[in-house]
This record gives structure tokens, C-alpha cells and sequence, in this order.
């Protein structure tokens, strides 16, 4: 290898380490890192370290997240787009049921937290706080409903305004295809068909 | 129309668009043709002013139907009161489940890269250095024990150069008085304050240990080491204090010079 060629390399090497830490690393409150702010530090062809880095935490299950400010039009990414996108680093697959145990989350919050997400995002991202809590307190009681909504607040999964309106937070925008947990919703078969189609299965082996 | 009824138009449109509620649920069409018909039959300005402020929210809540039909379509048209009925219904393992589909939870780091602390390092070694003394601050080489134990239990001094240390001080120790004793003083006395701390430091490991055995005379005030053939365990044991500064160490220095407190006992 010449040696323009180890020094374009060694560049890259080192560029590649400081979006990593960048994105990895963040002594801010929010985690994640502005696409101008990539672009100070790594360059004009920021992009191009973005995707490298990208294809390099894929094997480990890890991907680069790029969350626009305003969702740009099919195969319309703009500079300014990028500039303004905030770019983390997040799982690439999805968790298994042991991991979230694992990792300190109740199966019930989670279920809050779905429940939640999937009505504000089904009602175009907003909706007042009085109807998400009546709609949690269908499942949980009333301290439980509106302790969810202020925790998820404090996480960044939900904003709620002033004007008591529940908006989709930072985070869920981040981690959360809210178009698939919609999907996901609807092919949901509730518990008690579950139990009947049991039921009617139970009865069909008692009476062979 | 009178302007309290313009007000109430204004109100439902700001409603409308603050509440996300189903904006084509207002008969835009009805409004507009009900504005015409007012600003016809307008005579003062402030009607005109009121009327067309009205046209301006109309115009508005409009625009919110293009967005709110557009955010319907890229949801695949799933209307909310479908996703509270599913919501009831569904236990919470499957909407944990659901949700387990969705969530690509953001990885990041609460701690310093290595890569950090050099930059960090870096930094701290380009700042211009300060008069310490003038602003009354502590010299540099001024760091206390229980700094150099956080600075251990911190995982930032490595416990290998410790071991390294104690070795080192062990192996001088018994070149200097063999299966002797040496005065504590004239033993860990080093060239500056900071190199007899760190001897005193590691002798205090040493004895703790059992390796080497520390006596002291209440009645001179004299200390002695001792090399212990074998390591003694945990008889008779109790805790020496040695106060130490860099004012007793001047006077320790100089009763060594003097020959007053020299020589193996």
C-alpha cells in the first residue's frame, strides 16, 4: 500500500473512531448527535463515515438511526434534511421477551407504553392527556395510568404540553416504527377468542 | 352573523387543529358561504377586520385537513377508535409483544471512551498553566493518600504498579538491614515529599501485610522495621499512626544529617 494510500486510511480510522464516540457518547442530556454537528467534526463527506460506521455495527446488531425533523419525501433527502436529522445508534433487531425482563423493564409498563404510543401515533401524533388516561384505565387503575404517562413524559416517549396534549416524544420517534406497531396491533387476536378457540379445543378432546 | 358567532368560528378552528379532532367534521363549505353573505353586509371595518381574521382561521383549519388526511394515509388509515377497541381487548403480553416488534431501543454510552479521555487528556495538557501559589492553590505534587486509594479504587492508577511498588520497597528494605531492623525515618526519607510518601505509603502495606513489623518506643518516640523471617498472622496486632508532613520530614531530614538518629539499631 502506498503511502497516500495508509494516510487516507489512518484518516479514515480516525474519523470513523470519532463518530463513533460521538454517537456512543453523549455528555448531553439527549442522547444522539445533529447531522451539522457530524458534519463540523467529521467533514463534508460525513455521510460517507455514517454509512461505513453503519455497515460495520451491523454484524454486532447495532445500526445507525437517522430521525428528520420533518419526514422528507420518498427519495428526497436534502442536505439541509441531514443537517437537521439527529442521528443515534440503535438496536438493528428486535428484542426478546427474557431481554426487556432482563434489562429491568415490567411486562405491564411495556404493554403501557405500546398502548400509549400506538393511540397518540393513531390519532396523526397527538392527543389531550384525559384520553390517553381513559384509555389506559381500561387496563390499569387511575394512579397507574397517569404515573405511566408522566414517566413515559420523563423518558422522552411522550411530551405532553401545557395545554394537557399528549405529543410523540424524541424517543419513541427514535426507537419506535410506529407504522409496524400499528400493523402489529391490528393482527392482534384478542384474549378472549384466545381462550374460547382453547376452550372449544379442550371440549372437542373431552367429547373424542 | 353577529361578531360573537364569527368568534365562536374562530374558536372552533383553533380547537379543531390544538385537539387533533377530525377536521373535515366542520362544514368549511356552510362557513364560507355564511362569511360572504356577512362581509356583504358589512358597514364598519372592524367587521371586515373580524371577518376576514375568520376567513384566515378557515383557511387554516383547511390546510389541517390536507395534513391530517396525509398523516391518514401513511398510517394506513387506522382509525383510533379501532385502535382503543383493540387496545381493551388485548392482554398485556401480546401488547408487550406488539410493541417488542417495534422498539429498536437507542444504544449509548454513560461513561468516557478512551478515546475521549486522550482528547480530554490532550486538552488538559494544551491549557496554559496557572500561578498556583498566587491564587493558594496546592502544588501539583501535593496528592494525598486517600486521593492515590480513589484514584486506585477509581481503576485510574493501576494496581499493578502498586505491587510493582511494594515489591520494589520489600526487596530495598531487606538489602538495607538483611533479617535486621532500620529506623522507620531514615528508611522511607526520599529525595522529595512526594517519593517518601509514596515509601511510607508502601510500607504501611508492607506491615498491614505481616511481611515486615513496625516498633514503636513510647518513651523516645522511636520507630523501627523490622523484617520478619516468617508472616505473622494477626497476632498482637494493633494500629500505628504516623503523622507525617512535609515540616516533620525537614526535621526528620536534618536530625538524619545531624547523625542523631542514624545507623541500624
Amino acid at each position: 500500500m502506498s503511502e497516500s494510500k495508509e494516510r487516507t486510511a489512518e484518516i479514515v480510522r480516525k474519523k470513523l473512531a470519532r463518530a463513533t464516540a460521538m454517537l456512543f457518547f453523549s455528555g448531553h442530556r439527549l442522547p444522539g448527535v445533529r447531522g451539522w454537528e457530524l458534519r463540523k467534526r467529521l467533514g463534508r463527506n460525513y455521510m460517507k463515515i455514517v454509512e461505513m460506521l453503519n455497515s460495520r455495527l451491523q454484524p454486532i446488531g447495532m445500526q445507525v438511526k437517522v430521525v428528520f425533523e420533518q419526514s422528507p419525501g420518498e427519495g428526497k433527502i436534502s442536505e439541509e434534511d441531514l443537517e437537521r436529522a439527529r442521528f443515534y445508534i440503535t438496536l438493528a433487531q428486535p428484542l426478546s421477551f427474557s431481554d426487556i425482563v432482563g434489562s429491568g423493564w415490567r411486562i405491564d409498563e411495556v404493554a403501557a407504553l405500546a398502548a400509549v404510543i400506538s393511540y397518540v401515533s393513531s390519532r396523526g401524533g397527538k392527543a389531550p392527556v384525559k384520553d390517553v388516561q381513559d384509555m389506559l384505565q381500561t387496563k390499569f387503575p387511575r394512579w397507574k395510568a397517569e404515573a405511566a404517562i408522566e414517566r413515559f413524559a420523563r423518558r422522552g416517549y411522550l411530551y405532553v404540553s401545557e395545554d394537557a396534549m399528549v405529543y410523540v416524544g424524541w424517543r419513541t420517534r427514535a426507537e419506535v416504527d410506529q407504522k409496524e406497531l400499528l400493523k402489529a396491533l391490528m393482527e392482534i387476536v384478542p384474549t378472549e377468542r384466545q381462550e374460547s378457540t382453547a376452550q372449544r379445543e379442550e371440549a372437542s378432546r373431552e367429547e373424542e | 352573523m353577529s361578531r360573537s358567532e364569527l368568534q365562536n368560528i374562530i374558536e372552533l378552528c383553533q380547537t379543531v387543529e390544538r385537539k387533533g379532532l377530525n377536521p373535515f367534521e366542520v362544514d368549511v363549505k356552510s362557513l364560507l358561504a355564511r362569511l360572504r353573505r356577512m362581509l356583504e353586509k358589512a358597514k364598519h371595518v372592524e367587521d371586515i377586520v373580524m371577518d376576514a381574521e375568520t376567513l384566515y382561521r378557515i383557511a387554516l383549519l383547511i390546510a389541517f385537513q390536507g395534513r391530517w388526511l396525509r398523516e391518514k394515509a401513511s398510517s394506513l388509515f387506522i382509525d383510533h377508535q379501532l385502535v382503543a377497541v383493540k387496545l381493551a381487548v388485548a392482554d398485556d403480553n401480546s401488547l408487550a409483544q406488539v410493541f417488542l416488534r417495534s422498539w429498536r431501543p437507542i444504544v449509548r454510552l454513560e461513561q468516557l471512551t478512551a478515546y475521549k479521555a486522550r482528547l480530554g487528556m490532550e486538552h488538559f495538557l494544551n491549557l496554559p498553566s496557572i500561578d498556583r501559589k498566587r491564587i493558594g492553590l496546592p502544588s501539583p505534587t501535593e496528592i494525598s493518600m486517600s486521593e492515590i486509594e480513589e484514584m486506585t479504587r477509581a481503576g485510574l492508577l493501576e494496581e499493578a504498579w502498586f505491587e510493582e511498588k511494594l515489591k520494589q520497597v520489600y526487596a530495598e528494605l531487606l538489602d538495607q538491614v538483611g533479617r535486621g531492623k532500620v529506623d522507620y525515618w531514615r528508611f522511607i526519607l526520599g529525595k522529595d515529599f512526594l517519593e517518601t510518601l509514596a515509601k511510607a505509603y508502601a510500607v504501611s502495606f508492607l506491615v498491614t501485610n505481616g511481611k515486615v513489623d513496625l516498633k514503636s518506643d513510647p518513651l523516645t518516640d522511636e520507630k523501627t522495621l523490622v523484617v520478619l523471617d516468617e508472616k505473622a498472622e494477626g497476632e498482637d496486632t494493633r494500629s500505628v499512626a504516623v503523622a507525617m508532613n512535609e515540616e516533620i520530614l525537614r526535621e526528620k531530614k536534618h536530625e538524619r544529617e545531624q547523625g542523631k538518629n542514624g545507623g541500624d539499631s
